[in-house]
């Protein structure tokens, strides 16, 4: 999958000057949509619509751009439109369009045929490289920690660490797991980890190590004392249920299927000792901050754009708010007018608290701040893929004590959105 | 490690079977293949009623349904004909299959119809008001 998206990115930066004199139409609502719409965005490129086949998609939005039927949308031919396909359904859409009249100049086509090779001897044996790389990392963690010790293969996210590590004393407990060690992607694994004073259970791993523990352990199974535990990772598995309200949100995931707890197993969140008085993080004036969480990669998260929430910040300014952004290197810069700050996790509660407002797009820091004891207003991006995506991912169905309100962007129009969002902080 | 080449050629044998099973039906990219391991009745019952509405929404060709179990080419026969076909291995043959498969995945519609890991985890189903029916398009077919 890393290998498409690189595929994308560079595909719609080599043909970004064209794209940018086109009406650009994406073919599918698809797995591929996203990331090409994120693509495009960040070569200054909107896509003018969505075409997909299927009628229940049509008239709806995703990401804030229409989709259409095909013929609708592309009927008659349009020398100005430069179609993007990218899907495993990409014969099909070729066809179609050059049926159509859209010669191959009309056409930005992004192969998936990756996926046609996979069967190949060679793929196959670069496969049991990556098995034998697993299967000797695990020898080697077996004998330095004994071959009973279960090895937890921690989830890249933010929100999934945090909510892993919640109900890891229950798993203990039921399946009487002795002693585990929590092999963790990132920083943040070790971070959030000693929020619940198991950072000495942590080993960080790398992603190769990781992607090769994955391959030994999909194939060998059992004989491997191994635990996945996210399932994004493991398998491409998908819980949401279209067409009604989920019976299970994100939690669930891992309390019902990867720790296998029952349904009335309760978290057990770190615990937090509340600031004392003279508390005062520098520069924030104390419930007349308001903290702006932009930065958000989750699948709910929402698109938008820089001036959006740039317009945001100077409304709340004007109304006598300092107003900060959470950002961590150069991809993440301060929104206009505002200042950066950053913070660990375990300081989170109470910096978002002293500071009294918590405006984010919904990420993993929504988890692990759910509680905090301020207003909070969080933002999703409506997945047409998935009717239940917001639902899935809500923090108010995920957490009975969350006191705060979710939104979803695409409901609003662009000026209604900003005047809800600046008006919040003052009710 | 010598038990890992027994387990390579294993998956390697499998892999002979999948390209068999792939030049019989004339398997491209837009079919699909659903493989049926378990003895679970209810949940292959429902799988196979499910089959036809899998290879709608997901624009599919064809699919190739493949099993070791006589009982579930019977629930086959309900299907057949809606370009949906059912392929007949024996136990063995089956079980290399699946290793091969969790060697590789070796297309974009392959779907293992069992709660038991590492193709699935029954667990949802157990303890959650989950629909047999929607844990079998999302969870198993993993249709969005």
């Amino acid at each position: 999958m890393e290998n498409m998206e690189s595929r994308i990115l560079e595909a719609v930066k080599t043909y970004s000057e064209t794209l940018l004199k086109k009406r650009v139409v994406i073919y599918g609502c698809t797995f591929f949509t996203k990331r090409l719409c994120m693509a495009l965005q960040r070569n200054g490129i909107q896509a003018d619509a969505i075409v997909d086949n299927d009628k229940n998609k049509a008239g709806k939005q995703y990401l804030g751009i229409g989709i259409f039927l095909p013929h609708q949308y592309l009927l008659p031919y349009n020398p100005q439109a430069m179609v993007i396909v990218c899907s495993v359904h990409e014969k099909e859409m070729l066809q179609s369009l050059h049926e159509m009249g859209y010669e191959d100049s009309d056409i930005l086509h992004i192969s998936s045929e990756m996926e046609i090779y996979a069967d190949t001897l060679e793929y196959a044996r670069r496969q049991m490289e990556a098995v034998r790389r697993g299967a000797e990392y695990y020898r080697k963690a077996a004998a330095e920690y004994g071959k009973d010790t279960k090895l937890l293969v921690g989830p890249k996210a933010s929100g999934d660490i945090f909510i892993a590590c919640s109900y890891l004393q229950a798993w203990c407990l039921k399946y009487d797991i002795k002693d585990y060690v929590l092999l963790g992607l990132g920083k943040n694994a070790k971070d959030i980890a000693a929020m619940f004073g198991i950072d000495e259970k942590v080993k960080m791993i790398s992603e190769e190590e990781l992607d090769d523990l994955m391959v030994a352990y999909m194939f060998l199974g059992d004989s491997m004392n191994v635990k996945f535990i996210s399932e994004w990772t493991l398998t491409i598995r998908n819980s949401y249920f279209p067409g009604r309200q989920s019976p299970i949100v994100f939690r669930d995931k891992f309390k019902l299927e990867t720790f296998r707890l029952t349904e009335n197993t309760s978290p057990q969140y770190p615990p937090y000792c509340r600031q004392d008085r003279d508390y005062v993080p520098e520069g924030l004036w104390k419930e007349k901050t308001v903290i702006m969480a932009p930065y958000a990669y989750s699948s709910p998260a929402p698109m938008i754009s820089p001036d959006i929430w740039a317009e945001i910040a100077d409304v709340l300014s004007s109304k006598g708010y300092v107003v900060y952004t959470i950002g961590y290197g150069e991809k993440e810069p301060a929104v206009k007018g505002t200042r950066r700050i950053q913070f660990s996790y375990k300081e989170a509660r109470g910096v978002l608290e002293f500071a009294g407002n918590f405006l984010s797009a919904r990420s993993g820091l929504c988890d692990i701040v759910h509680m905090a004891e301020c207003r909070q207003l969080i933002i999703y991006g409506r997945n047409i893929r998935n009717d239940n995506s917001v639902e899935f991912f809500s923090l108010r169905r995920n957490y009975p004590d969350f006191k705060g309100e979710e939104i979803i962007f695409d409901d609003f129009e662009r000026q209604e959105f900003i005047d809800y969002v600046t008006d919040y902080f003052e009710r | 490690m010598d038990y890992l080449e027994k387990e390579f050629e294993e998956a390697l044998a499998g892999r002979d079977i999948w390209l068999k099973i792939k030049e019989k039906y004339g398997f491209t990219n837009g079919c699909g293949m659903v493989i049926f391991p378990s003895e679970d009745e209810t949940l292959n019952r429902a799988a196979v009623e499910l089959l036809p509405e899998y290879r709608k929404k997901v624009f599919l060709k064809k699919i190739i349904a493949v099993t070791d179990k006589a009982a579930v080419r019977g629930l086959l026969k309900q299907v057949t004909g809606q370009e949906i076909f059912c392929e007949n291995l024996e136990q063995e043959a089956l079980r290399l299959l699946l290793k091969y498969y969790r060697l590789v995945i070796p297309c974009a519609h392959i779907s293992v119809v069992s709660t038991d890991e590492p193709y699935g985890e029954g667990n949802l189903l157990r303890e959650e008001d989950v629909e047999l029916e929607d844990f079998i398009m999302s969870a198993v077919y993993k249709v969005r």
